[in-house]
């Protein structure tokens, strides 16, 4: 095991797999790139308080070591100097297929193209994803998550903050906020489950023309639309509600929305092989 | 990023794509994802055009297989890579600066992110708009629907029974109401009768009302 404290900002080339991430940042900006390059550590700020790095047998930890009888809501951090203590920008570079665990308590956290999963917390802050695959869990407290191009298994969960989904091909989502908008643009026809919950906010949810999927979507103050005439709003007093099968109806795609708006809209198939004649 | 490949330097970098075996539009476009950590994916409306104007210059050729088409790189496409070596060369070098600074990196990349992010929302509210049903028709609809007694969305007409049926019927009762008024009309029958006939007619109303469901 090799450990490095880091108390000015520097860059750490890594010799050796990595196979394992874990990051504990109390304060500040993390990024993680999947690369095919070699794996290293590049420290842009760091506080008073330094930094840890440690590699054990293909386990890349970076974390601010502060003991748990020390830690104390965000709020006294601010009054007693823990931004001057604890704020650090760290980028970490890994392999695409190494398993991620990333803490930031306050700051913003972004990750890309780790393709073996993920799993992102922030309690005050905003998740940005970007070519991710695998296994996903992004939970912010106070902070909107926002991903792109995401594959695999993606749960997505703030309370209050906005969720955005572009581009993905996910076989399964799974997005829930209490005070916030959802807007899910879903790529994979094929997929399997699908779950939107909101409290105060709006869904909007754009599935393929041709996916199969058994739809369930429900407002309980709001008004339920659709794009699909096979799936009509119906309900006393206002569409409340639509119930409906897209295709085969294979997957599942339930979306509650207590005081807002669901819409369901369709995205148009494309054909690669139609770009030739342009 | 994108700026990277300005003069032709995309078409450059497609033929060395190629050269490393065929490919076909979908893969290259993948390729050169992950060559730019994700940063810059062209679009297929991008790289299509490219390819085909490649492929009237000779420099590849293209066989249709389960439906997509796969690119192969020709002699003269080879000859091409061979004569500009030096050139991408240095575009491997600037590519490699351009990813190189992490920090830089994953600072364009949440730039892009955000940026997709209010594209989509943007798109997909003014979708939505369009499928949503304007405010006046919605309060039009409640009112006909409290006034109905109906749902929302439920059919305004009642479901028609088989129309041979209920012509029948309606044809038999109108018979029936036609030779009461000629019968009357003509002063047939004594009171006694009449009042027989008029028992009779309430009874077979009253099965009738019965037999339908009222």
């Amino acid at each position: 095991m090799t450990t490095w404290t880091i108390n000015e900002p520097r860059r750490l080339p890594l010799d050796g797999a990595v196979s394992r991430l874990d990051v504990w940042l109390a304060m500040g900006r993390l990024n993680v790139v999947g690369t095919d390059g070699p794996p290293s550590v590049t420290v842009k700020a760091v506080g008073s308080k330094g930094l840890t790095v440690s590699l054990d047998d293909g386990e890349l930890s970076v974390r601010h070591d502060i003991a748990p009888s020390k830690l104390r809501p965000i709020v006294g951090w601010w009054f007693f100097g823990g931004k001057r203590r604890y704020n650090a920008e760290v980028t970490i570079a890994v392999p695409t297929t190494a398993a991620a665990s990333l803490t930031v308590i306050s700051g913003s956290l972004t990750a890309s193209g780790l393709r073996n999963g993920a799993k992102a917390d922030v309690v005050s802050g905003s998740i940005t994803l970007l070519g991710l695959d695998g296994q996903v869990h992004a939970t912010a407290v106070s902070g909107s998550v926002e991903a792109l191009g995401v594959g695999g298994d993606l749960i997505m969960e703030t309370v209050s903050g906005e969720i955005v989904l572009g581009d993905s091909s996910a076989h399964r989502v799974k997005a829930r906020t209490i005070s916030g908008a959802v807007t899910c643009d879903l790529d994979n026809p094929k997929a399997r489950d699908i779950r939107i919950d909101t409290t105060s906010g709006e869904i909007l949810v754009r599935v393929p023309e041709d996916a199969d999927l058994h739809v369930d979507l429900n407002a309980t103050s709001g008004r339920v639309s659709s794009a699909f005439p096979q799936i009509a709003p119906m309900g006393m007093h206002g569409a409340r509600y639509a119930r409906g099968r897209l295709g085969a109806g294979t997957g599942q795609l339930s979306a509650y929305a207590i005081s807002g708006n669901v819409s369901l809209l369709a995205r148009p198939t494309e054909d690669f092989s139609e770009g030739d004649q342009a | 990023m994108s700026a990277v490949f300005s003069h032709g330097r995309l078409r450059l970098y497609l033929l060395k794509l190629l050269g490393g075996g065929p490919r076909h539009g979908y893969e290259l476009i993948r390729l050169l994802e992950n060559r730019f950590l994700g940063l810059y994916a062209p679009s297929a409306g991008t790289i299509y055009p490219r390819l085909a104007r490649m492929e009237a210059d000779g420099l590849v050729t293209h066989t249709a297989a389960g439906g997509r088409k796969v690119y192969e790189i020709t002699e003269a496409g080879r000859a091409e890579l061979a004569q500009r070596a030096d050139e991408l060369a240095a575009l491997e070098a600037e590519i490699h600066a351009s990813v190189a600074d992490l920090g830089a990196v994953a600072e364009e990349m949440e730039r892009g992110v955000q940026g997709s992010v209010r594209d989509l929302k943007k798109e997909l509210r003014a979708a939505a708009r369009q499928v949503q049903t304007p405010r006046t028709q919605e309060w039009k609809q409640w009112r006909a629907e409290w006034q109905r007694g109906t749902q929302y969305g439920a059919p305004t007409t009642p479901p028609p029974a088989s129309p041979g049926t209920v012509t029948d019927v309606e044809r038999a009762a109108e018979l029936l109401v036609a030779e009461v008024r000629d019968a009357v009309a003509r002063g047939r029958g004594t009171p006694d009768n009449l009042r027989v006939a008029a028992a009779l007619i309430d009874s077979v109303r009253d099965q009738v009302r019965r037999l339908l469901g009222e």
